[in-house]
C-alpha cells in the first residue's frame, strides 16, 4: 500500500541525503547506537590554525615527506599555543599532514571545513558534526555556538544539516543560556518556556483545523507540519520533567554578556564570552540535552576575523591587532604576528582547558565524562590565514569512549600527492564509523588526488 | 496449472464482480468514472500476451527483471501503471518480442496498443497517476502526447483544490516585509535538487526541521513588530510599560497581524480562537511574552506558509469549481513573481478577476515588459533557466582549460543576456533559442545612473575567457561587436552555448548521456528509465580514441543499448564541442565525428532523420511543431506546478494554438495557460465525480 510519508522522506533522503529533526529520546545518558555514552565538540577556530605553532618540542616538522610518521607525544613539551592542553597530553593525538584542498578558501572556508566541498558552495550538504548528531540523537542533536566581533545574535558559519540547511551558531551567550536552559529556570525565563509549550499546542490545534478543511493527499501534506508541533510540544514536556537536572547543570553566566559591543577597538570581552560558550556547552551536556556541540570562534563566511580575539591579546596596551595584518606577518602591539597568533589560540585553548575539567569532575560508567567525550580542535581556515590547504591540522582530545585509537599519538601523514596520503575526508568518516555511520566516503574527492583512494577511515585510528 | 490460470490469478476475481464497460470512450469525453475493461482485457489482450510474452516474462524467468503474471488490468492502478506503460511503448515501437522469436502482426499490435492507452484514459483524474513518484516533472512526459494533442474533449477535466507550499523566493520575499525587512531569517524551506522544475505542488511539505527554523524566524519577526522601530502603533501597544492593553487593543492586534500576515480579515471564529490563545499566554506569561507569542502564531499559521487553491464553493454541472478571486490573484501574482502583485490584488477586491477574459487581459498586461532587463516578472526568466538547466554551470568543478579559462558564471551571464534579447522581442521564442547564432562575450545589461539601462562589458578583466567561444587569444572586447554572429555550422542556439554544455558535462569530459537524455525528455517529449540500480557506468579510459568510441565501448552491449539508443544518438552531436563548450575539430587526434539520428518520437517528420552535427539538429528541431508541443508542456508544468493529465487536453492544444497564432509570443502562451480553466478551476471533491 502507497503511503504519502514514505514517500515524502525518500524525496528528501534521494536528494541530498537526511536531514534530522530533533529526535526524542530517553536522556539518561547518551549513548549512540552501541549503548556506550558518546559526545564530541567540535572547536573550530578562524583563520588557521599554524603547523609549526603547534609543534611539540623535539619533534621535526620536515616539508614534505613521503612516509607515515606515527609515534608517542608524551615527553614532548607543547607548544606555547598548545600548553593550556599540556595535562591532557595520554588523551592528545595530533595529526598532521591531512589535505583538503577541495575546500579551499581565503580566511575561511566555513561550512567547507566541515564538509569537505568547495568553499563557494556554502552549505552544500552534511557536515561532519551534523553527521555525528543525526547518530547521537538526543533532544538537541546539535548545539551550535560561537563568538564574533559582530553584533550578531546568531550566525550561519560552519554546520549544515542538509543543503541549503545550515544550522545556527548562537553567538549572543546570553541568549544561548535562555534558550537550553528555561526549562530549569526560574522567574521569567521559564515563563517565557512555558508560553512557547503553550504556542505550539496551539499551533497544532491552528494545523488540525486547517486539515479538516481538505481531503486525501491535500490534508495528508498538512501531517508533518502537525507532527511538528506535536513533537516539539513533546519536547517541551521532556524538557520540563528534566526540570532539576538541567537546574543542575546551568552554568552562570554574566548577563552583561549579550550582543557584543560593536567597537573594533579595546576590549570586547571576546574571551570572556568563549568562556560563556564553553560553560554553556559542557552544561548542555552534562544535562544531557545534546551530545555533539560546535563551538567557533571568529570562524565562518561571515568574514568574522581573528581581530575579536586579537583586540585582547595584549591586555596591558588593550591596543587593537588587527587579525589581517597579522595574517599577513605584520606585527602588533610589541609583539610578532607568530606571537599574537599564538597568544590568540592559547588564551582560547585555557577555556577549552576549562571545559575539559568540567567533564571531566562529572562521574560517569565508572569513570568521568570526558572519557566518553572526544574534542575536535581545527581551524576552518586549515594551516594560515591565505590557506593552501595541502595540509589541514588537527588536535584531539579523547577517544570518544575507547571507539577510536587516539590519545598520547603524533601522526603525520605523507605529503600531498605522495602515497599514503589522506584527506580531512578520511578523518571524518573515521569519527562517522566511529558512530555506528556506514558511509565510506565523505564529501567530493578532491580532483587532483584522483590517482589516490580518497575513500575510507583513517586505518590508523581505526579500533 | 496453465499458464493463463496462473497469469490471472487474484486479480481477476476481484474484478469481476464489478461492472464492466465493454464499450470504447465516446470520441470528445474522457470517462473519469469508468470501470477497468476487465472482459476486453480477458478476450483481446491476454491472449497476445499469452502467444507472445509470456514465455520470457513470467515468474520463473522475469527476463529483464520484469514479469507480467498478475499484472492488474486495471491499468490506471497505482502498481502496475508504469508496467503498462512500459509495455505500449515497447510495442508502439517493435522492441518487442526480441527479432528473433515470433512477432505479432501489426493488427495484433495495434489492438493492445489500443486497448492501453484507451484505459489509461479512464480513472477518476485521467492520464494523472495517484503513484506520487510519478507526480514529480521529471514524470510528467508519461502521459500520452498524442492523446493530448490529437483530439479535442469536451471540457477541461481540472485537478482537485490543493494547497502549495510556498517556494524559498516567495518566502524570503515576503517574510521579510512582515517585520520591516528584519534581516538574517534561516532557511527552512527545501527545495528539490537536480534539474526538473523546482516548484511543485506535489512535491513538498513542512516538517520539523522546517518548522524549527521557521519558528526561530516568526518569533524573530514579532518581536520586531512590537519593538520600537516597529510602523504598527497597535503592536507596540501590547507591550507598553504601563500595563496590559485592553481586549480592543489586543483585537485591533489580532486584525492588523492578519492583514499584514495573509492579506485577509480574520473571521469571528478566528479572532476569537487567537483572543483565547493570547488570554491564556499572558496568563501563563504575562501580556509581553503574551504579545510575541500571538503575533508568532499568526505568522506560524498553514495558511501564511502554504498557497491555498481550493475554490470559492460554487459548482458548475460537472462538480467544477472556481477559484475565489483572492486564490487567482495570489496564484497569478506567484506564477509571474515572488511577491504578492497589487494590479491582481486590486482587481480581485474589484471583482475583475470573474471571467476567463479578464484573468487573460490583466495578465498580459502585467507581462509586457519593455525594460532591457526583463526583470519585471522575474518568473518568466526563472522558466528558461529551469527548462535549459544552464545556471548548472556554476556548480561543475573543473580545472582551468589549457591555454584559456573557463568562468561558468560568466558564460551564464552571456547566454541570459541573449535569453533577455529573445524574450524581449517575443517572436518564434522556441526557435530562436534553439538557433540563434547571436552571443554576448562577456556582456550584460547595467543599470546605468544617468543613462538608464545599457550594455555593458559585464567583468572589468577579460583575460582569457572568450576563448570559450573560439575567439583568437588577443580578441578585444568592445560593445559596438556585441552580440557577435557566429558561423552558421559552429552555433545554433542555448544547446550551443558554452554555458549549457558546461551545466551538462562532467568535471573532465563531456557527458552525451546527459545531453541526449535532455533533449530526448524537454524536446521529443520522451522518457528514459532511471539507470539501474547497481550498474556502474563509467566510459572506459583509451588512448587515441575519441570520447564518442569510448562511449560507444561502454553503452553498446544489448541490455544498455535498449535505453541508450534513446540518448547517446542525439547526446555524441554535442561532440562537435570539448566539455568547456569550446568548438573542436579533433578529440584524441581523432578528427570529431558529430552525426546523430532522430528515432523514437513516433512523430514522421523526424524520424529516421539523420544530422551532421549539432547546428543541424538544432534547425530541424526548431522547425518541428511536435517539438513545439512539447516545449507547451514543459510550461504548463512549471506554470501550473504540476504534470498535465489527459483532462488538459483542451488547456495545451489552446496554448499551442495561441503561441502559433502569435508567430510564437511566449507571452500569449503565458496568457492562454494562466486564463485556462486548468488555470483557474478545480474539480470539487464534494459531488464526487461526476
Amino acid at each position: 500500500m502507497f503511503n504519502r510519508r514514505t514517500f515524502f522522506r525518500g524525496a528528501t533522503l534521494g536528494l541530498g541525503g537526511l536531514y534530522f529533526a530533533p529526535f526524542l529520546r530517553d536522556v539518561e545518558g547518551a549513548t549512540g547506537k552501541s549503548g556506550k555514552p558518546a559526545r564530541v565538540l567540535f572547536f573550530v577556530q578562524g583563520n588557521g590554525v599554524y603547523p609549526h605553532e603547534i609543534q611539540p618540542k623535539g619533534i621535526d616538522l620536515p616539508r614534505d615527506p613521503d612516509k607515515l610518521e606515527d609515534r608517542p607525544l608524551k615527553g614532548h613539551a607543547m607548544a606555547l599555543s598548545l600548553e593550556p592542553l599540556e595535562p591532557w597530553v595520554d588523551k592528545m593525538t595530533m595529526i598532521h599532514g591531512l589535505s583538503g584542498r577541495i575546500a579551499r578558501g581565503s580566511h575561511n572556508s566555513g561550512f567547507a571545513a566541515l564538509g569537505c566541498w568547495p568553499m563557494g558552495k556554502k552549505a552544500y550538504g552534511e557536515t561532519v558534526d551534523a553527521g555525528l548528531a543525526r547518530h547521537l540523537e538526543s533532544i538537541y542533536p546539535h548545539i551550535g555556538l560561537g563568538v564574533s566581533n559582530k553584533a550578531l545574535s546568531v550566525t550561519y558559519n560552519v554546520t549544515s544539516a542538509d543543503r541549503g540547511k545550515a544550522l545556527p551558531s548562537v553567538l549572543n551567550p546570553v541568549l544561548a543560556h535562555k534558550r537550553y536552559f528555561a526549562a530549569g529556570a526560574k522567574g521569567a525565563a521559564r515563563k517565557d518556556f512555558d508560553v512557547d509549550t503553550t504556542l505550539l499546542d496551539f499551533m497544532a490545534d491552528d494545523v488540525k483545523r486547517m486539515q479538516a478543511r481538505l481531503t486525501g493527499s491535500e490534508r495528508a501534506k498538512l501531517e508533518r507540519y502537525l507532527e511538528a508541533f506535536e513533537s516539539m510540544s513533546g519536547r517541551q514536556s521532556k524538557l520540563a520533567s528534566l526540570a532539576d537536572r538541567i537546574a543542575e547543570a546551568t552554568p552562570t553566566i554574566d548577563p552583561k554578556l549579550g550582543l557584543i559591543s560593536d567597537t573594533k577597538t579595546g576590549p570586547t570581552g571576546v574571551f570572556d564570552r568563549l568562556e560563556a560558550q564553553f560553560d554553556i556547552a559542557a552544561g548542555t551536556m552534562i544535562a544531557g540535552l545534546t551530545n555533539v556541540v560546535t563551538v567557533s570562534a571568529g570562524a565562518g563566511p561571515d568574514r568574522i576575523g581573528l581581530s575579536c580575539m586579537a583586540s585582547e591579546v595584549d591586555s596591558k596596551n588593550s591596543g587593537f591587532i588587527g587579525s589581517h595584518g597579522i595574517g599577513h606577518g605584520g606585527s602588533a602591539a610589541g609583539m610578532s604576528s607568530g606571537e599574537c597568533h599564538a597568544r590568540i589560540r592559547r588564551k582560547c585553548l585555557e577555556k577549552l582547558a576549562k571545559f575539559i575539567r568540567t567533564l571531566e569532575s562529572i562521574p560517569e560508567a565508572g569513570g568521568s565524562m570526558m572519557d566518553n567525550t572526544l574534542i575536535v580542535y581545527m581551524s576552518d581556515s586549515a594551516e594560515g590565514h591565505h590557506p593552501l590547504c595541502t595540509q589541514w591540522p588537527f588536535v584531539l582530545i579523547g577517544d570518544l569512549g575507547g571507539r577510536l585509537k587516539l590519545g598520547n599519538r603524533y601522526l603525520r601523514y605523507p605529503w600531498y600527492g605522495k602515497p599514503g596520503h589522506r584527506t580531512i575526508a578520511n578523518l571524518y568518516v573515521s569519527l562517522l564509523q566511529a558512530v555506528g555511520d556506514k558511509r565510506d566516503t565523505f564529501g567530493i574527492h578532491d580532483n587532483a588526488l584522483l590517482d589516490l583512494n580518497q575513500d575510507g577511515p583513517l586505518a590508523e585510528l581505526t579500533v | 496449472m496453465t499458464s493463463i490460470q496462473r497469469f490471472v490469478t487474484g486479480i481477476l476475481p476481484a474484478l469481476l464482480g464489478m461492472s464492466i464497460s465493454t464499450t470504447g470512450l465516446a470520441a470528445d469525453q474522457l470517462e473519469t468514472s469508468a470501470k477497468p475493461d476487465v472482459a476486453g482485457f480477458k478476450s483481446r489482450v491476454l491472449p497476445l500476451l499469452e502467444d507472445f510474452c509470456i514465455d520470457c516474462h513470467d515468474n520463473s524467468i522475469r527476463k529483464g527483471k520484469f514479469s507480467l503474471e498478475g499484472i492488474n488490468p486495471d491499468v490506471t492502478s497505482d502498481d502496475d501503471y508504469e508496467a503498462w506503460r512500459l509495455i505500449a511503448e515497447q510495442v508502439e515501437f517493435g522492441d518487442m518480442p526480441p527479432k528473433k522469436k515470433d512477432q505479432p502482426s501489426a493488427e495484433q499490435r495495434r489492438v493492445l496498443l489500443a486497448w492501453i492507452k484507451t484505459e489509461m484514459r479512464k480513472g477518476p483524474l485521467p492520464g494523472a497517476s495517484s503513484n506520487e513518484k510519478l507526480l514529480l516533472p521529471e514524470f510528467g512526459n508519461h502521459v500520452d502526447h498524442q492523446a493530448l494533442f490529437s483530439r479535442r474533449l469536451d471540457r477541461v477535466y481540472p485537478m482537485p483544490p490543493r494547497i502549495w507550499r510556498l517556494r524559498p523566493a516567495i518566502y524570503n520575499a515576503t517574510v521579510p516585509r512582515l517585520g520591516e525587512r528584519v534581516g538574517g531569517l534561516a532557511n527552512g524551506l527545501n527545495q528539490l535538487d537536480g534539474s526538473e522544475f523546482k516548484d511543485y505542488a506535489a512535491t513538498y511539505f513542512l516538517d520539523e526541521a522546517a518548522a524549527v527554523p521557521l519558528l526561530g524566524n516568526a518569533k524573530k519577526v514579532a518581536e520586531r513588530l512590537v519593538s520600537p522601530q516597529s510602523k504598527d502603533r497597535v503592536f507596540k501597544q501590547l507591550v507598553e510599560d504601563a500595563g496590559p492593553p485592553n481586549d480592543k487593543t489586543v483585537d485591533e492586534a489580532i486584525r492588523t497581524a492578519f492583514h499584514k500576515a495573509l492579506g485577509r480579515a480574520p473571521t469571528t471564529e478566528e479572532r476569537a480562537r487567537f483572543k483565547a490563545f493570547y488570554d491564556k499566554a499572558a496568563k501563563v506569561g504575562g501580556y509581553k511574552s503574551a504579545a510575541r507569542a500571538l503575533l508568532t502564531a499568526v505568522l506560524m499559521q498553514p495558511e501564511v506558509l502554504y498557497r491555498q487553491e481550493l475554490g470559492d464553493g460554487k459548482v458548475d454541472s460537472f462538480g467544477r469549481t472556481r477559484l475565489s478571486q483572492r486564490e487567482i490573484a495570489y496564484a497569478l501574482s506567484y506564477a509571474l513573481s515572488d511577491l504578492p502583485l497589487d494590479e491582481f490584488l486590486d482587481a480581485a477586491k474589484k471583482g475583475n478577476l470573474a471571467t476567463r477574459e479578464q484573468v487573460a487581459q490583466l495578465v498580459a498586461e502585467r507581462l509586457k515588459d519593455d525594460s532591457k532587463l526583463y526583470g519585471k516578472n522575474p518568473r518568466v526568466l526563472q522558466f528558461f533557466r529551469e527548462y535549459f538547466h544552464y545556471p548548472f554551470a556554476d556548480e561543475v568543478f573543473k580545472d582551468e582549460p589549457e591555454g584559456g579559462q573557463h568562468e561558468a558564471g560568466r558564460l551564464i551571464g552571456d547566454l541570459e543576456t541573449t535569453i533577455r534579447d529573445v524574450l524581449r522581442a517575443d517572436k518564434d521564442v522556441l526557435a530562436e533559442l534553439l538557433t540563434t547564432r547571436k552571443f554576448y562575450v562577456n556582456t550584460h545589461y547595467k543599470q546605468d545612473k544617468k543613462k538608464g539601462v545599457v550594455l555593458q562589458k559585464a567583468h572589468h578583466k577579460q583575460g582569457k575567457y572568450h576563448t570559450a567561444f573560439n575567439l583568437p587569444p588577443d580578441w578585444k572586447w568592445s560593445v559596438d561587436r556585441q552580440p557577435i554572429t557566429f558561423p552558421q555550422d559552429e552555433r545554433a542556439g542555448v544547446l550551443t552555448h558554452p554555458a549549457w554544455l558546461a551545466a551538462w558535462s562532467g568535471n573532465f569530459e563531456n557527458h552525451p548521456v546527459q545531453r541526449g537524455k535532455w533533449v530526448r525528455t524537454h524536446l521529443l517529449g520522451g522518457s528514459v528509465p532511471d539507470v539501474p540500480i547497481g550498474v556502474d557506468a563509467r566510459v572506459p579510459e583509451a588512448e587515441h580514441k575519441s570520447f564518442r568510441d569510448r562511449l560507444r565501448m561502454a553503452t553498446s552491449a544489448a541490455e544498455c543499448w535498449r535505453c541508450h539508443r534513446k540518448m547517446d544518438p542525439l547526446g555524441v552531436v554535442f561532440e562537435r564541442y570539448d566539455h568547456y563548450g569550446r568548438y573542436q575539430r579533433r578529440d584524441a587526434g581523432q578528427p570529431v565525428d558529430a552525426s546523430g539520428l532522430i528515432s523514437r518520437t513516433g512523430v514522421p517528420e523526424l524520424d529516421g532523420k539523420s544530422v551532421s552535427g549539432p547546428t543541424e539538429l538544432m534547425d530541424l528541431l526548431a522547425r518541428s511543431p511536435y517539438v513545439e508541443q512539447v516545449f507547451v508542456r514543459h510550461v504548463f508544468r512549471y506554470f501550473m506546478g504540476r504534470n498535465e493529465t489527459l483532462g488538459d487536453a483542451n488547456t495545451l492544444q489552446d496554448a499551442h494554438k495561441a503561441y502559433r497564432n502569435s508567430g510564437g509570443s511566449f507571452n500569449a502562451l503565458v496568457v492562454s495557460l494562466l486564463s485556462s480553466d486548468s488555470f483557474l478551476l478545480r474539480q470539487s471533491p464534494q459531488t464526487g465525480s461526476p
